[in-house]
């Protein structure tokens, strides 16, 4: 795999509900429940000195912040390595339940019945969406058209590995499974909007970086994932499929006529085997697809490293599981498939259709990331939701920034000017101490772990 | 209880439908190992379901 930059932003969804028991009187005794904003603020209120702000780089790599729609958003470290990076990702969801877990205790003391769930999934039950976004970096020399076409000619099939799994309401007014919730808002295959177009692929020109060696594709049309393996395949698979057309590889003939429309009977179809239309008049379905995108990352050839390998037989195995039908082969391992097989065996043991509350509420259950009231904990310790990393990965991660990025370098002067009191100002590409003040010291290469500038400003004040 | 739809902010494009498959079912030794999790919740999913999934109410984001 080309060594590349990896990074997700992930935007939490927030429900405040009453706590089990409470009943409406009790509530109107304790006053009103806190609105999501009121959550979210108090959240970000109630926590140790080191997290209180809105806008915070972490000594992790990562940053934590409020975004559009009043969203706790966890932004990851750069990551060249695929365990970096899922490590990295899930330390986020640590960093918001621990938020949220401090902000309940406040509401129990203050005699509220209300608890803050915090959700990592992508809509709320009334279709407003929001994202999960991937970054990859791309050299400025490539040939950025190019690239969009091969990530379109990818993502619109992609859910099939990827999606997270979710219940819908159709025109008709039934409910249905699909294997994606966000295929279901996006509306472009490229757009610099990615909030009123939401496309497959943001293309605002926002490197954080050397603008003349960089780009950074943003990547906004995938799910939010619950396992890390899950996590790792949508980052390696598309990391693949980038180096394929970097080098001279071509999905063109494999775009949908209308991708839009190709995304939609994808989503609605956990078999794969539903076809639509290309651009060259072929029907083709998604397993059809993925698979002639393997065949040619193949035929490319894989370099020799247990990452690559590790993504193309989750790939090979996935699409031989859907092709058998058996998905109990992928059912630890794809977020949609450990969702389906979770709601089909409620539906086993209740007789409920897909319209019952009590299945919209199991969804819910499976993307609550308390410790408590959620389900992955207890899927993860059941074996039930593989692992990508180890205990140790994670812990560490909490702490401490990837080694092989800029990540590390910023990490460690955040840690550094916390400890000691500093203010600084801090962003992905550079770094400055407001007080004592020193000049910007500019981290505009990705890669560098190490920044001389850096060192000498903190054996200086050390 | 009363049922409960999920909605999409944009409607889908008209396409159409996918050929009709039935669904695999998951093997029956897999559905145990699932039953003690959901035995965990029953709880949960039976006690105000409806009340808890409309309390999902957010504005979008990006």
């Amino acid at each position: 795999m080309t060594p590349r930059i990896f990074g997700l932003e992930t935007e939490y969804g927030i429900i405040v509900a009453r706590r089990p028991g409470a009943s409406p009187t009790s509530a109107r005794e304790g006053g009103e429940l806190p609105t999501v904003e009121q959550a979210v603020k108090l959240m970000f209120e109630a926590t140790p000195n080191a997290f209180r702000t809105t806008n915070h780089f972490l000594p992790n790599g990562g940053r934590l912040y409020v975004d559009i729609g009043s969203h706790p958003e966890y932004a990851s470290a750069e990551c060249v390595r695929l365990d970096d990076l899922v490590a990295n990702d899930q330390a986020g969801d640590r960093f918001v339940q621990d938020l949220a877990d401090t902000a309940n205790a406040v509401l129990a003391e203050r005699g509220v019945p209300a608890g803050i769930h915090v959700l990592r999934n992508n809509a709320d039950s009334f279709g407003q969406t929001f994202g999960c976004h991937e970054n990859y970096s791309a050299s400025r020399s490539s040939d950025f058209g190019h690239l969009i076409r091969t990530l379109t000619a990818l993502l619109v099939t992609r859910p099939i590995l990827t999606g997270c799994g979710d219940l819908i309401a159709e025109a008709d007014g039934s409910t249905r499974f699909v294997v994606s919730t966000r295929s279901e808002h996006i509306a472009t295959t490229s757009s610099a909007d990615p909030t009123k177009e939401r496309p497959l692929v943001n293309t605002k020109d926002e490197p954080h970086a050397d603008r003349t060696r960089w780009r950074r594709l943003h990547v906004i049309s995938g799910d939010s994932s619950m396992a890390e393996t899950t996590t790792a395949l949508k980052a390696g698979w598309t990391a693949l499929v980038l180096d394929l057309a970097e080098h001279g590889g071509s999905l063109d003939d494999l775009l949908p006529e209308d991708p839009m429309a190709a995304m939609r009977i994808v989503n609605r179809d956990i078999t794969g085997r539903a076809r639509f239309t290309t651009v060259e008049g072929r029907q083709l379905s998604a397993l059809d697809v993925q698979r002639e995108i393997l065949s040619r990352v193949l035929d490319r050839g894989i370099a020799e490293d247990h990452q690559a390998r590790w993504v193309v037989d989750l790939v090979t195995r996935s699409l031989d599981a859907l092709a058998s039908g058996n998905l109990d082969r992928i059912g630890t391992e794809l977020d949609w498939v450990v969702t389906w097989r979770l709601l089909q065996r409620q539906r086993e043991r209740t007789g409920v259709d897909w319209g019952h509350a009590s299945l919209a509420r199991l969804v819910l259950a499976i993307r609550d990331l308390s410790p408590t009231a959620g389900l992955a904990g207890r899927l993860r310790a059941s074996g039930q939701m593989a692992a990508y990393c180890t205990a140790e990965q994670l812990q560490d991660a909490l702490t401490n920034p990837p080694t092989t990025t800029r990540a590390r370098v910023r990490g460690k002067f955040v840690g550094w000017a916390a400890e000691r009191g500093y203010r600084a100002s801090v962003d992905w590409s550079h770094v400055r101490l407001d007080g004592p003040i020193r000049p910007q010291i500019d981290l505009l290469d990705p890669f560098a772990s190490r920044s001389g500038d850096v060192a000498a400003l903190l054996a200086e004040l050390s | 209880m009363k049922q409960i739809h999920r909605t999409s902010s944009r409607s889908a494009e008209p396409v159409d439908p996918p050929e009709p498959v039935d669904p695999p079912a998951p093997a029956a030794a897999a559905g145990q190992r699932l039953d003690s999790i959901l035995d965990d919740i029953s709880d949960v999913l039976e006690t105000d379901a409806l009340t808890f999934v409309q309390s999902y109410a957010q504005q979008g984001g990006q």
